[in-house]
């Protein structure tokens, strides 16, 4: 689990120099946006030239829904000029098409989602979420090229390992879950010798987390030390698009005795802006590098399905951890149990903690830059989590709570969910992000005027 | 004389009581084992045939309303053993919002099976906490168990006679689970085909004699030599609901090994089991 929005305090009489090659992130989404319908169009010829060439029909599929989710919090950060707060942080309809083809050594997929949101127009856009070909190489390797969904690591709503990309704006705002991952563009290998595989996944690009940044949602602006509209917030500057800017993703992994063990690492940025910039002219946040290494293990621990992961995050601009505008290196790490029950019951809970590492150097260099005696970072953060679900009806209807407990921030995150499949095709979801903290800058505490109960409906074919 | 002659029969008596006592039980042990060799026989015929193989499984649950949903995917299997441990692969084509999601189950005949969950939509690879076989098999009236089947020496059998259902005579045999807590069930009366052992019928009972669930075969072809259960439906008798598993494009040859049924299988699924 990361911070959707950095909780640093700056001073400000604080500045650093940052280079000068940062691109504005709303001039990234555009350039994103035109890279998009090139690979959308791109994929659509190539695919359809493939599909000519197999025996078997291509698949098409997808669905279609409508999602709206009501703040139910008045949210004063929101009521600029007595116009009102803004009630509905998403308010969309969505289709989504799906294809993808088989051939013999390759196969082809598209992902493609139309989206119109009248809660906030920035949203409705054509979202290729997956366009990629696989090609199977070789018995030992498999390529999978182009723009992906990528997952790994083995915590529940909780990361160490897991570097790519989320989308917080989709998880606080109703979305189903599997919005939670914004797509990624990657070459992605993957070798096999024996009993172990290794991945590589290389981005030409960082794709840093998508933030609730938006004029329905309040957030804590850092350097005004308040709570603002999202739409308002610090400037986000992002890497530019250089390969030396780009990603790298490796993971090795293993099964023995039942158990999966798998080794990680990482370089490239810290996914959310957790750095500081401030120049004569301008002030904002911004992705410092990151490099981290891990390990997970996930196997039987009697009735219960037990894992632990820890990764190091090493923040290579702060090695010594004294400069109070970069975020120390980090040790990450969780561990949890799941257990099923008769009756088609299952109940989980994990516990994960952030350890930050140079607390003293921290410690000393914030009060020197930003004065006061308060740190907005613990030295260890810890959160606790747990789940229960429940089926029934012939499992076509789903109970699920899913609840963070944040120790040593003092917040919470509630997520409630029913879900119901009136016909094979037709699904029916309602449920509720509810959050609450007692300091406006940490994780959920910052979105404790925006709990919202949702509602989806959703036609697959 | 007297004594010694009366002392004589109680001795005998006894001796002779002892060996009627004995030898029924010896009877009783002898029916109990030949139940046992019966139902590994079935077992072994139903849920091991070959080495391993694939299907095109159509399923139809009817509810008590009359109300449909189906389900349609792609069964692998591959055996490590005879009677042990099975790799099993389940690819979902229907319905629409569960199509491409793979389920991967490793059976082991002592202890918890090891299941994972393919989610296409995260590329996210969900181990699945160690369930109780008793569970519903995707929402059906069939459970975990009755799918990759539940050892018989898991089971106390008895010899029950033997009848004849539908045309054909049958084995009866009373199988109660030895460890009560590791089923949902009291116990169960199973029909064995006499010719090719296949569960022709099982009846289940819960701790009142109430008959809870029926399964029945409802049609067996031979393929490649191997008498196959192609229509199999499972009645609950209690909810009302029953669901039909149709079998098709089944086939025991298989190319596999037991190595493939891995993460790589879910995240790369055999194409010819995709359409």
């Amino acid at each position: 689990m990361k911070y959707p929005i950095s909780s640093y305090k700056p001073a400000n009489t604080c500045s650093q120099d940052i280079s000068s090659g940062l691109a504005h992130q709303r001039m990234a989404n555009s350039i994103h946006a035109t890279v998009a319908a090139i690979i959308l169009i791109a994929t659509f010829i190539l695919g359809l030239g493939a599909m000519q060439s197999v025996d078997a029909a291509p698949y098409i599929g997808g669905f279609i829904e409508g999602a709206h989710s009501y703040r139910i919090d008045e949210n004063a950060a929101l009521d600029i000029g007595g116009a009102g707060d803004r009630a509905f942080p998403r308010s969309e309809f969505r289709t989504q098409l799906t294809a993808r083809d088989d051939m013999d050594k390759a196969s082809f997929f598209a992902r493609i989602d139309l989206v119109s949101d009248a809660a906030d127009e920035s949203r409705s856009k054509i979202d290729v979420r997956e366009a990629f070909i696989k090609l199977y190489l070789a018995n030992w390797v498999d390529v999978k090229f182009g723009r992906q969904v990528a997952t790994w690591g083995t915590g529940d709503l909780v990361f160490a390992n897991d570097l790519f990309a989320k989308d917080w704006d989709a998880f606080f705002t109703g979305m189903n879950d599997s919005y939670l991952k914004p797509p990624q563009d990657l070459l992605r290998l993957t070798f096999y010798r024996g009993g172990t595989t290794a991945e590589l996944a290389l981005s030409p690009h960082f794709t840093p987390d998508n933030l609730p940044l938006r004029s329905e949602l309040s957030t804590f602006d850092p350097f005004l030390q308040q709570t603002v509209s999202g739409a308002d917030g610090p400037m986000i500057e992002q890497p530019t698009h250089s390969l030396t800017n780009g990603e790298v993703f490796a993971r090795v992994f293993g099964y023995a005795r039942n158990f999966e063990w798998a080794l990680y690492g990482y370089k490239g940025f810290w996914p959310t802006p957790q750095g500081l910039f401030r120049t004569e002219t301008s002030a904002g946040l911004y992705h410092p590098k990151l490099y981290s290494t891990g390990a997970s293990l996930r196997g039987p621990l009697g009735s219960y399905l037990f894992n632990i992961e820890g990764a190091m995050y090493i923040s290579p601009d702060d090695e010594d951890g004294d400069n109070p505008m970069i975020p120390n290196s980090q040790l990450r790490g969780f561990v949890g149990l799941e257990k099923s029950l008769a009756g088609d019951w299952t109940i989980s809970a994990q516990y994960y903690g952030e350890q930050m590492l140079d607390y003293d150097k921290y410690e000393a260099a914030h009060l020197a830059a930003f004065g006061g005696t308060d740190l907005p970072y613990d030295e260890l953060r810890s959160t606790v989590t747990t789940r229960i679900t429940k089926f029934m009806l012939n499992q076509t209807l789903q109970l699920s709570l899913f609840g963070y407990l944040g120790v040593s921030d003092e917040d919470w995150h509630l997520r409630p969910m029913v879900s119901y499949k009136i016909t094979d095709a037709v699904t029916w979801t309602t449920g509720a992000n509810l959050m609450d903290g007692d300091k406006p800058h940490t994780m959920f505490g910052q979105f404790r005027d925006n709990s919202n109960v949702y509602m989806r409906l959703r036609y697959s074919f | 004389m007297n004594g010694i002659s009366n002392y004589a029969k109680v001795v005998f008596g006894s001796m002779i009581m002892a060996l009627l006592v004995i030898g029924a039980t010896m009877e009783a042990k002898a029916d109990d084992a030949d139940a046992l060799a019966i139902m590994n026989k079935s077992h072994k015929t139903y849920y091991y045939a070959g080495d391993g193989g694939h299907a095109k499984v159509m399923m139809v649950l009817t509810d008590k309303k009359g109300r449909t949903r189906e389900r349609e995917f792609w069964m692998l299997r591959r055996d490590i053993e005879d009677m042990g441990d099975q790799r099993y692969y389940t690819y979902f084509l229907k319905p629409a919002d569960v199509s491409r999601t793979g389920f991967l189950v490793h059976k082991n005949a002592e202890g918890n099976d090891n299941r994972w969950l393919y989610v296409p939509s995260l590329d996210l690879v969900k181990r699945i906490a160690a369930n109780d076989r008793g569970s519903s098999f995707v929402g059906s009236d069939f459970a975990y168990e009755d799918v990759s089947g539940r050892l018989p020496i898991m089971d106390n059998h008895e010899l029950m006679g033997e009848e004849v259902v539908g045309d054909r005579p049958m084995i009866k045999i009373k199988n109660t689970p030895k460890d009560p807590k590791t089923a949902d069930y009291a116990y169960r009366i199973s029909y064995l085909d006499k010719e090719n052992h296949l569960p022709m019928k099982e009846e289940y009972f819960d701790k009142k004699d109430r008959l809870e669930r029926v399964f029945e075969l409802v049609k067996v072809e031979t393929v490649e030599g191997y008498p196959t259960a192609t229509v199999r439906r499972m009645t609950n008798t209690k909810k009302g609901s029953f669901t039909d598993l149709s079998f098709t494009e089944t086939t025991y040859e298989t190319k596999l090994k037991a190595d493939d049924f891995s993460e790589r299988m879910l995240k790369n699924p055999p194409r010819e089991y995709t359409r």
